[in-house]
């Protein structure tokens, strides 16, 4: 895993600003662009995330609710040069605020612990690290590239799951197989793509 | 707790906690998935900071995929008629009570009707009348026979976990190999294997009896949730790690302490030819993790540990055989 400090291009450059100001950037800062992006996806997402999270991941805490306000609070804390990377914003929200929830868990957890000084703005750094949220166009095209090397069976399970979103005991009817079956093709997938992934980083970025 | 503090820990992708992240992160995002998953990742993810690094990896590579369109990939998806789906608030409806476990003769032949039987490294998920879930591990069979008064299930081969429905007026008897489980309503896992019999309690209370024990011996110990023991030739042990009660049900299995021989025993139910030359080898004990699709890596783990090797037949096979 590479160090913070090296990322080439930081999704969020916005640590330590929480006062909400998209942070100045090379292009200057832009004429209230991630706003409006904010707002259009807060009115076509919010619903969905919220009952995508409740979904995954249960009542809470931390309450679905809650997740999806700061999900879109500390979204307004990023310059518009890193809203430009985004080209996928409604994969990008989603992935954003499941980070948020594992902190927003964290956080809870520490809370009971009586630990002290949780840093929330630092947080919102972390959830939108480059490393955990932002997928480049050419990691992108490498996950692509792996899944169609999975082998016949594994790939289908892995397509049907994730980009038809059907539940393991359907795609499991319509391949014949059990729903553990399926559930175990999807993560050998999921491990191919994290072992090409590392491989490539070994190699060096393929940008 | 600081941020330097994550981006220190790296987990390679092919380490055990990156596998257990992937199982979480796909078993999650199965829209069918339960409460009790959500809980055991809770439990997992508070356990560790490492588990959380690996979990947003695992998270942030599946929810790329959905940027892909999968025109690309050349799937056939048949659609087959649904019969909707059966989604079950078991555990909600569970409460904590006092479960027997008593080894008693074997009860006379029932009206036994076969619910579902498991072929080599396959899992399967029941649904019993009453409203109770059975996770079954591989090579396993359940058999039911249900009445006004009992609820009793069969289980042959070795190993489910349970989660039992409340209902005081008709008891849930599990039978397996010489013993009887008495439940009222509680989750806990029932494993034999090697001569072993062991009780993993996740939730309720749990007696655990020995009625053909040695005089001068403890016949019973109270199980609490978290607890968890073993019979051995009448003879009780208390397991003093953590046990994560059902945590096979996610294809990764975890061992502390445990004889070759168990771990072997399991690794053949789903689908690995592993044969011990010695018993005494079978002896040995070891801690090991793994997911069952990574045989070769716990062999390794086990040569590492022990003075044994395992030695791969041309057919594919393994045997093991004390090291030289």
């Amino acid at each position: 895993m590479k160090d913070r400090s090296s990322h080439e291009s930081p999704i969020c450059d916005a640590d330590g600003d929480a006062t909400g100001a998209p942070a100045p950037d090379a292009r200057g800062p832009g004429p209230g662009r991630p706003l409006r992006w904010l707002s259009q996806l807060y009115a076509a997402h919010k619903n969905a995330l919220e009952s995508h999270l409740r979904r995954k991941y249960g009542p809470g805490p931390p309450e679905p609710e809650d997740v999806v306000q700061q999900t879109f609070t500390r979204l307004a804390t990023l310059s518009e040069a890193s809203v430009a990377k985004v080209d996928f914003p409604k994969s990008f929200l989603f992935r954003a605020a499941e980070n948020v929830l594992i902190s927003e868990k964290r956080r809870a957890r520490t809370r009971d612990a009586h630990a002290a000084n949780t840093r929330a703005s630092g947080d919102a750094g972390f959830d939108f690290d480059p490393e955990r949220v932002f997928v480049s166009r050419a990691e992108l095209a490498l996950i692509g590239e792996t899944i169609q090397n999975m082998p016949e069976r594994r790939r289908a399970c892995f397509v049907m799951h994730r980009m038809e979103e059907l539940s393991f005991a359907e795609i499991g009817r319509r391949l014949g197989i059990s729903a553990p079956a399926v559930a175990a093709h999807v993560e050998r997938g999921l491990a191919d793509i994290e072992s090409a992934l590392a491989a490539a980083e070994v190699q060096g970025p393929r940008e | 707790m600081t941020e330097g503090d994550h981006t220190a820990l790296a987990v390679p992708h092919d380490d055990p906690i990156a596998a257990r992240a992937r199982a979480f992160a796909v078993g999650l995002s199965d829209p069918d998935a339960g409460p009790e998953l959500r809980e055991a990742f809770d439990d997992w993810l508070a356990a560790d900071l490492r588990h959380e690094v690996a979990y947003r990896r695992a998270v942030r590579v599946l929810g790329a995929v959905g940027d892909l369109d999968p025109a690309l990939f050349n799937v056939r998806s048949r659609a087959r008629p649904s019969f909707g789906r059966a989604w079950i608030g078991a555990a909600a409806a569970i409460a904590a009570a006092l479960a027997l476990v008593v080894f008693l003769p074997r009860p006379a032949p029932e009206a036994w009707s076969a619910a579902r039987q498991t072929g080599v490294g396959e899992l399967g998920q029941i649904v019993l009348a009453d409203g109770s879930h059975v996770d079954l591990g591989p090579q396993s069979a359940l058999q039911t026979d249900f009445s006004d008064k009992a609820r009793r299930v069969r289980l042959t081969g070795a190993e489910a976990h349970f989660e039992v429905e409340k209902d005081a007026s008709r008891p849930f008897i599990i039978t397996v190999g010489d013993a009887s489980v008495t439940v009222l309503g509680t989750q806990f896992d029932v494993k034999s294997a090697c001569g072993v019999t062991r009780v993993s309690v996740a939730e309720g209370v749990v007696r655990f009896e020995d009625p053909i024990g040695a005089e001068a011996k403890p016949r019973e110990l109270i199980l609490r949730a978290g607890d968890a023991a073993e019979l051995r030739n009448g003879v009780f042990s208390p397991v003093s790690h953590a046990v994560d009660v059902g945590g096979w049900r996610t294809r990764f299995l975890s061992y502390d302490d445990v004889s070759v021989c168990e771990v072997i025993a399991d690794a053949n139910r789903y689908g690995a030819r592993i044969d011990i030359a010695d018993p005494s080898l079978g002896a040995l004990k070891v801690s090991v993790s793994y997911s069952v699709d990574q045989t070769p890596a716990m062999l390794a783990s086990l040569e590492a540990a022990l003075p044994i090797k395992a030695e791969t037949g041309s057919d594919g096979s393994v045997r093991i055989v004390a090291k030289k």
